[in-house]
């Protein structure tokens, strides 16, 4: 990886009127990542999307892409390409149209249009379609032309604004692992923006988890998953959500709020942490209590509710130290509702957050 | 067949014991001086044992619509107001209308103009008489400023176009606006016909329009009548195209222009604004023969089923001379009879009265061509106004439009 | 696109549906062909002020072509085909992308732009006259303010009297064209214009290449109802000029009207309407079997 940055966004700060949306936010994408912005609608992840793309203006701060200040740049001058959640191909014009259109509204000469469209037909396996109009094109289709349409600019990033947001699941999952091959293909900066995890978990290198204009978390998909920044991520992230029971920590004693004690031994706490905390663990990081406890493990008692059999696996929703939890097992396995069914977990894998802070300790 | 009729009668009779019958008119008198001279004849016919049921529609044009509505509906009312002559014609060729000759008196036959009677018989040419007429307008006038022209230093006006267009002139040197004009298609319409008649003569004029007559239309005097039409051109104001006949006499009152061809119905605006004949506005017959161009209000009587005797009841007392008299004093027009003592009428109406006696009279175009020819002219002698064009060509076209 | 079955429907399937609107069927049929043909075959009558039975032939017909004023009504008609409808178009067009420009006080311009369309043609005629009257209007407004070689008193003369109605009418039509091409604008996807940005395509190609082309729905719909209006239209003319000067404003509409009841004229008036449809019909029946043909053409290629 180059040592510059490739998108490198310092500062920045986006308000409509006197509304902020987003306040000063940093960010540094390097060259080929994948980076997802993730978050709940209105967190502003689409709207510092427009800002890259230069739909929007920055109210504050700076963008630089590939070491140019592009911050007051229109957006066909800042090498970016972007691909809608409608798609927004032009609807009466074909596909070779579409995806020459730009060239030729620029300038660009006849024979280096034909070449470029050609070369991304081929890479996109649009060369069947090309007399087509979008309307006669399937969904995947369409995102392919989308993509082309930015692939024949020659763009450094690939924008992508929520495009998988309208589609039926199965077409979604489909597409999801066409973007994920072409990013393996072309090898391009891509800045994908959804509110779904579980394309952010798929496509990101990296995921920025955003809530109301800030940053939670940048990381890998397993660091966000694993280890949320902040309850925030901890809730946002994962399905079912992570369990969160009440305790208070002093040192690495932490006593649950049913008076059960557990040792915190091998969390990696930061000396003086302590007071009224949350313990985090996700369902699949419970396991079910079979003979002895094993070594470095903590006990926990839980009060069966009911059993959700997803085939590969069940989710068991159960009461926990009075908090509504749920755990993974492998199979389909049943447990009688109102039965306590006594479970484990290594303090290593868990999650500790200050509940003042509602920051991971 | 007889018996029902006779029977209808008899009841129709034995109800007007009882109560008035009801006689339904539709007309378009709806203005102040019109609605008050209807009250005249509606008093009138109401000694006779009648009574006027009021149908009236603004508007000559849409008051005809609501009445041919009814006419092919199969509901026509007792009576409708109309200009005697052609605009019944089709409907009296189609039997639907009901003669009203037992009632035109040999003492009426005598006081009215040939011209008129001749319009009364709807051009039927069957002896017959359909129309009942009340009150005849002039249309041969022009009504000048006394304050312009004494400025201009004519005590009386001119009787010939030459002298009319030497007025004019000074008018215009004296930066004077010499005509007040409209020119809207029945205004450009009038004033033509008035120059027509002026040149031609009442005689050669009503020749031309009841015959088609060729000749005239390609004479030298016609084509004269078409050349004073154009010259008038250079004495008329901006912005006439839409200007309201009204608003151009208005003109005239305000002593901002000399003069304006007009019919009898602009007496009405001149005493409106307080203005006295004879001392404010003069009347004076166009140039020329010094002929009268007049139209006749009349009511024509649609055949029904029952009511005939009210019809002939109403058709009576609008003949009546103090019936006349009444209502063209009130209107502003003056009576078809012209036994009727004059001496209370204004010095226009007893002049128009002194044509109407000596037959030196010529029918509107309303009263002698049918409705469709009417229009024809209509259009041509408004396109003509609005963009001279040959006179020749005028003459042709003239025709061509005359022998629809 | 899902694929489509090629197992068609039972032909009759919805029968019931088809014999309830029968009657109404059959009442169109009536009303609007019955009409039409009784119109066509009353303009071969000698019908004056009734309707008769006895045939002239083509006699009308001789005499409408003859009549300066039909002729010129025709070419009035086409004049405006060309001057409002298209003004129309491309001033509603200019307005209706202002406002899609997310400016301020949209709301107040887009019903002031309106406005006129809420006003009967009677009182823009009359307004227009007084506007344009040498007298009253613009012209003495602006030459006494001492901009002496003004002219504005286009309805004061035949060679320009008809543009001035075309103004009148621009003015109160506008507005809908506006509204209708605003509703057009407004359904097309927001992130096109974005689209075309990225791309670095100028506001005016987008317009062009992108939008246009996407709005000819509206477009047709707009067309369609100014152009149904110039056909009807006879309050404007009659409260404007009233045909004149001379027959310089005349329309065909109004040609017929004035015949048909004023001038007891049934054959020349039926006469007139029947080459009114058949103008129409030559004009809007080419254009449907192209359109026909398109849709055809555009159905197989998928």
């Amino acid at each position: 990886m180059s040592s510059s940055p490739i998108l490198d966004i310092k500062n920045a700060s986006i308000a409509y009127g006197q509304n902020v949306v987003v306040p000063e936010l940093n960010l540094s994408v390097e060259p080929g990542e994948f980076i997802v912005l993730l978050g709940p609608s209105g967190c502003g992840k689409s709207t510092l999307l427009s800002a890259i793309a230069g739909l929007t203006d920055l109210h504050d701060g700076q963008i630089w892409i590939r070491d140019n200040n592009v911050t007051w740049a229109e957006p066909k001058d800042r090498g970016i390409g972007m691909v809608f959640q409608s798609y927004a191909l032009y609807p009466r014009m074909t596909v070779e149209q579409n995806l020459s259109f730009g060239l030729k509204v620029a300038g660009t000469p006849k024979a280096e249009i034909a070449r470029k469209v050609a070369d991304a037909a081929r890479i996109l396996q649009l060369e069947p379609l090309m007399k087509r109009r979008p309307s006669d094109l399937s969904g995947g289709q369409r995102q392919r032309v989308a993509i082309g349409r930015a692939l024949v600019r020659d763009v450094d990033i690939f924008l992508f604004d929520e495009p998988l947001s309208n589609l039926d699941a199965k077409l979604r999952m489909e597409l999801r692992i066409e973007i994920k091959r072409l990013h393996e293909d072309l090898q391009r900066t891509m800045v994908y923006v959804t509110h779904d995890q579980i394309e952010a978990m798929t496509l990101a290198d990296r995921i920025v988890v955003m809530k109301a204009g800030h940053i939670q978390q940048v990381g890998t998909p397993s660091e966000v998953y694993n280890t949320p920044a902040n309850l925030f991520v901890a809730n946002f992230v994962g399905s079912p959500s992570m369990n969160l029971l009440d305790g208070t920590l002093s040192g690495e004693a932490l006593t649950l709020s049913d008076g059960s004690a557990h040792a915190m031994a091998g969390y990696p706490l930061s000396d003086g942490a302590g007071g009224k905390v949350l313990l985090g663990l996700r369902p699949e990081q419970l396991f079910v209590l079979e003979g002895d406890l094993p070594a470095g493990a903590n006990r926990l008692e839980a009060k069966i509710d009911m059993c959700e059999e997803l085939g590969p696996n069940s989710i068991i929703w159960c009461e926990i130290a009075g908090k509504r939890c749920s755990f993974s097992v492998p199979g389909a396995v049943h447990y009688p509702s109102g039965s306590t069914v006594p479970l484990y977990y290594y303090p290593g894998t868990a999650s500790l957050f200050s509940q003042e802070t509602e920051q991971r300790l | 067949m007889n018996l029902v009729s006779s029977t209808a009668l008899a009841t129709v009779l034995m109800g007007s014991v009882a109560v008035a019958q009801d006689v339904e008119v539709q007309n378009s008198w709806v203005s102040g001086s019109e609605a008050q001279g209807k009250q005249v004849v509606m008093d009138a016919l109401a000694e006779r044992g009648f009574n006027w049921v009021d149908a009236s529609v603004a508007g000559y044009e849409n008051d005809d619509a609501a009445f041919m509505s009814r006419i092919q509906a199969g509901d026509p009312p007792a009576a409708k107001f109309y200009i005697a002559g052609r605009n019944a014609a089709d409907l009296i060729a189609g039997d639907l209308m009901q003669p009203i000759t037992e009632v035109v008196s040999e003492e009426a036959e005598a006081a009215l103009p040939e011209l008129i009677k001749t319009a009364m018989g709807g051009f039927q040419g069957d002896d017959e008489y359909y129309y009942s007429p009340i009150s005849v307008h002039g249309e041969s006038w022009f009504f000048y400023s006394i304050p312009l022209a004494e400025q201009l230093g004519y005590d009386e006006m001119p009787t010939t176009w030459d002298g009319f267009f030497e007025m004019l002139d000074a008018a215009k040197e004296a930066g004077i606006m010499p005509l007040a004009f409209s020119g809207q298609s029945w205004q450009t319409n009038k004033v033509f016909n008035q120059i027509a008649v002026s040149i031609l003569g009442a005689d050669t004029y009503n020749d031309m329009l009841q015959n088609a007559n060729e000749d005239i239309v390609m004479s030298d005097e016609f084509r004269q009548a078409i050349e004073i039409f154009d010259r008038l051109h250079d004495y008329v104001g901006e912005g006439i195209s839409t200007l309201n006949w009204n608003d151009a006499t208005a003109q005239v009152i305000r002593d901002e222009a000399l003069l304006q061809f007009q019919g009898d119905w602009a007496k009405g605006e001149f005493i409106a604004a307080g203005e006295e004949v004879g001392v404010d506005y003069g009347c004076a017959i166009t140039p020329g023969h010094q002929d009268m161009m007049i139209v006749v209000d009349a009511f024509t009587f649609p055949k029904v089923e029952e009511g005939t005797e009210g019809q002939m009841a109403l058709a009576e007392t609008l003949l009546d001379p103090e019936v006349q008299k009444g209502f063209t004093t009130l209107k502003g027009s003056f009576p078809a009879r012209t036994d009727v003592d004059m001496s209370s009428y204004d010095m226009c109406a007893q002049l128009a009265n002194e044509k109407m006696k000596a037959n030196e009279i010529a029918a509107d175009m309303a009263i002698v061509s049918p409705r469709f020819v009417q229009g024809a002219l209509a259009d041509l002698i408004n396109e003509f106004w609005a963009a001279p064009y040959d006179y020749a060509d005028f003459q042709d076209e003239f025709i061509y439009a005359l022998s629809y | 696109m899902t694929p489509r079955s090629d197992t068609r429907p039972p032909r009759f399937r919805n029968w019931p549906a088809f014999i309830s609107l029968t009657p109404v069927w059959l009442t169109a049929l009536g009303l609007f062909v019955g009409t039409a043909i009784y119109t066509f075959y009353l303009s071969f009558t000698n019908s004056r002020t009734m309707p008769s039975t006895d045939l002239v032939g083509f006699e009308h017909y001789v005499r409408l072509f003859d009549a300066r004023r039909w002729n010129t009504a025709m070419v009035n008609m086409g004049i405006l085909c060309v001057t409002y409808v298209v003004g129309c178009l491309l001033l509603g067009f200019l307005l209706a992308a202002a406002l899609d420009r997310k400016i301020r006080f949209e709301n107040t311009l887009r019903t002031l732009f309106l406005y006129p369309q809420a006003v009967s043609f009677v009182v823009t005629g009359l307004v227009w006259q007084w506007l344009m009257n040498p007298n009253l209007g613009i012209q003495n407004t602006l030459q006494g303010w001492g901009w002496d070689s003004f002219r504005f008193d286009w309805i004061e003369h035949p060679e320009t009297a008809i543009y001035g109605v075309a103004l009148a009418g621009l003015w109160q039509g506008a507005g809908l064209a506006m509204i209708i091409l605003l509703a057009g604008l407004r359904g097309i996807d927001g992130s096109l214009w974005q689209a075309a940005r990225v791309e670095g395509i100028p506001l005016w190609r987008t317009y062009v290449s992108i939008i246009i082309p996407e709005m000819r729905a509206a477009v047709a719909t707009a067309a369609t109802l100014l152009f149904m209006g110039i056909i009807r239209t006879y309050d404007l003319v009659v409260a404007m000029t009233n045909g004149g000067p001379g027959s310089s404003t005349e329309l065909p509409a109004k040609f017929i009207m004035d015949n048909l009841f004023n001038r007891q004229n049934i054959g020349l008036a039926t006469a007139g309407a029947s080459v009114l449809l058949i103008t129409v019909l030559a004009v809007v029946v080419p254009i449907f079997f192209v359109r026909a043909a398109q849709q055809k053409k555009a159905r197989k290629g998928h």
